[in-house]
């Protein structure tokens, strides 16, 4: 058989075997070694997967990442917006500092490095603010929302290089740094950049083995029917190597996690630091 | 009348094998097949207006060698040697692309229907399997099928399968191929379309081609390789490479597959054109949208005009096809734009229809010009 023959096969079964051992070395490769962030998530943060009633067991377990951007007035954004809402911290120094040319063309995207934040200062100012008396946007309903349900996890910062930004941010069990894109318009009332964090590199997480697997003894259905039904659930998840991430563990919890409020203080610093609490 | 020497001849079935052999595919063979009827229906013709004259024994030594012919053909190559028998070809070639439809759906459907029941290994490797299998049924119903449909189908079921281990195999292990996705379903639809000389796969693989070219020229650009499609202009590379290829690499052994390059690139390039006029926001060209607009509404009218020409003159059916249709659509758009509020209904109208008129006097004196040409005549 000579190889004009054989080109078909040979080519074929090649780029077969390029694909699927490339996404499974991939894949081993980013989580190999020590995780570049280790995040305790709770279903705050993740979102089962939800079907249609009947058809739920053969949904796919999908775990989606919930997160959010700090407005201009320093609340946070409903997950469901967070990509077309306006991100306060991207500003024109920010753009500068991401070499970013100030002519900015309308529906410009840009790959780069996001910092998310879990359950620190963005998520506190979000409480303090819709649970502050002294507020006139106060409302009960939103204040026991962000307490008790709304998601902590909060999209902070850009930047060049996944160095720069880790010594910015050193704590690993709170900020990660994930390949994300910003997308950037004019203002044109103000003549200002208008960022929008338009998405992460993977916003989903596949869940583990048990949680996959595993029926419920009383009802027959899979665990995390169980869980989404209880709603209430702790899941580690890992950044790897290629800041992709994974989950480690995930655990069902009797209650709801709830946020302290934290009231302002008098000279309370204003506006945005990108320094870690 | 003239007299027609025809050297009788008693046909050796080696000539005719030897003939036969020369032919290497079903669209060949059936290339042959209706050449031969038409000489038959012309010759009937020549005899009937007695322009020459065959004795009954040449006439029965052509007719044998013919009806051999048609014989081998259609015995190795299944090839129609009747007009219900190219009807019936006709819809196996409609039922195939739908069967190939409902073969990849069927896949992606049953892979859905019992997916969470199944381990990540498990899910693995049936991702990688999925296609493994079917590649090797499609390389083995090839070797068997004479008539090309169910390999077809097999390579369409392939296919499917390995856009949807391309798809879910990355996220079941939290990766992010990016436009390596697309490269690789671009290669394997190379490969399919070539090996199985199928047309569908060939488009997957063409528009693969435009996809990934713009994702590299976006990403390049330092934005995510999705957003290709903000700026049009992207496509332009990956739109003319499919105009040259046919042109640099010879197709003629893939029945339409040099018209297939030509449609899908002249249609992009067109297209592109066309909504740059229409939305000139979206262009690189940061020169006004007045200036962008008026710019590609001139790209338009001597691409336009440049295409029905290399249509006609090389014999191009679907490049003249689509350059007239684009300069349709920008008169169209432009009268409708632009004239229509300015003058009465009846003054509109006249107008389009003068200007229908000259568009068809230009194409019917190419059209000659291509008819001399063609019949060896100098003008």
């Amino acid at each position: 058989m000579n190889l004009q023959r054989l080109w078909l096969p040979i080519l074929g079964f090649t780029v077969i075997l390029v694909v699927c051992t490339g996404t499974l070395l991939a894949g081993i490769y980013n989580r190999s070694g020590t995780s570049e962030s280790t995040l305790r998530l709770s279903e705050r943060e993740l979102e089962l997967p939800t079907g249609e009633s009947g058809e739920q067991e053969n949904t796919p377990l999908t775990l989606h990442l919930l997160w959010r951007v700090e407005t201009v007035d320093q609340a946070g954004s409903a997950t469901t917006e967070a990509s077309s809402t306006r991100a306060a911290w991207i500003t024109q120094t920010k753009l500068a500092e991401l070499e970013i040319p100030s002519g900015i063309r309308p529906n410009t995207f840009v790959s780069t490095f996001l910092v998310l934040e879990f359950d620190r200062r963005a998520h506190a100012r979000a409480v303090s603010r819709a649970c502050n008396s002294a507020s006139p946007s106060r409302d009960a309903r939103t204040c026991e929302f962000e307490i008790k349900k709304s998601s902590r996890l909060y999209v902070v910062d850009a930047g060049r290089t996944v160095a720069e930004l880790r010594a910015r941010y050193p704590d690993r069990a709170h900020y990660a740094i994930v390949s994300g894109v910003i997308k950037l318009s004019h203002d044109l009332n103000v003549r200002e950049p208008e960022g929008y964090v338009s998405s992460l590199s993977l916003e989903t997480v596949q869940g583990v083995e048990p949680l996959r697997s595993a029926i419920d003894p009383a009802t027959g259905k899979m665990l995390w029917h169980r869980l989404q039904a209880g709603h209430f659930f702790d899941a580690v998840i890992s950044f790897g190597r290629r800041l992709e991430p994974w989950n480690l563990s995930i655990e069902a919890r009797e209650s709801e996690v709830i946020s302290p409020v934290e009231m302002p203080q008098e000279g309370r610093e204003r506006g945005f630091s990108f320094s870690p609490r | 009348m003239v007299d027609c020497e025809v050297v009788t001849r008693n046909v050796k079935i080696a000539n005719v094998d030897n003939h036969a052999t020369k032919i290497a595919t079903r669209e060949a063979a059936q290339g042959r097949i209706d050449q031969i009827e038409i000489f038959e229906r012309e010759l009937a013709h020549l005899r009937s207006d007695r322009v020459i004259h065959l004795t009954d024994s040449q006439v029965t030594a052509i007719e044998a060698y013919h009806r051999h012919i048609i014989h081998e053909l259609t015995a190795r190559y299944d090839a129609d040697a009747s007009e219900s028998g190219r009807r019936l070809s006709m819809s196996m070639r409609i039922v195939s692309l739908i069967g190939a439809l409902l073969l990849g759906s069927s896949v992606f459907v049953f892979f859905y229907h019992f997916w969470a029941a199944f381990n990540v290994a498990t899910q693995t490797f049936l991702l990688c399997a999925a296609p493994t299998s079917t590649y090797a049924l499609a390389l083995i119903v090839r070797a068997r099928d004479r008539t090309g449909y169910f390999s077809r189908l097999s390579a369409a079921l392939c296919f499917a399968s390995f856009i949807l281990t391309v798809v879910i195999l990355p996220p079941l292990w939290n990766i992010n191929l990016g436009s390596a996705s697309v490269l690789s379903c671009t290669a394997f639809g190379f490969i399919l379309a070539y090996g199985m000389r199928s047309r569908l796969q060939l488009c997957a693989a063409l528009i693969g081609v435009l996809i990934y070219s713009a994702a590299l020229i976006t990403i390049l650009g330092g934005a995510p390789w999705w957003v290709f499609a903000e700026r049009p202009e992207n496509l332009y590379l990956g739109a003319t490479m499919l105009l040259v290829i046919p042109s640099l690499i010879s197709q003629r052994h893939y029945a339409d597959f040099g018209t297939l390059y030509r449609l899908i690139g002249t249609a992009s390039l067109l297209g592109i054109f066309l909504i740059l006029t229409t939305w000139p926001s979206l262009s690189y060209f940061d020169y006004g949208p007045h200036a962008v607009s008026a710019a590609y509404k001139i790209v338009v009218l001597t691409g336009g005009a440049a295409g029905i020409y290399i249509g006609v003159t090389r014999q191009l059916p679907e490049i003249g096809f689509l350059s007239s249709l684009s300069l349709l659509i920008l008169i169209g758009l432009e009268a409708c734009g632009w004239l229509l509020p300015k003058l009465p209904a009846y003054q509109f109208f006249l107008i389009m229809s003068v200007l229908a008129i000259c568009a068809l006097y230009v194409l019917k004196v190419l059209r000659r010009r291509a008819t001399l040409d063609a019949a060896g005549i100098s003008q």
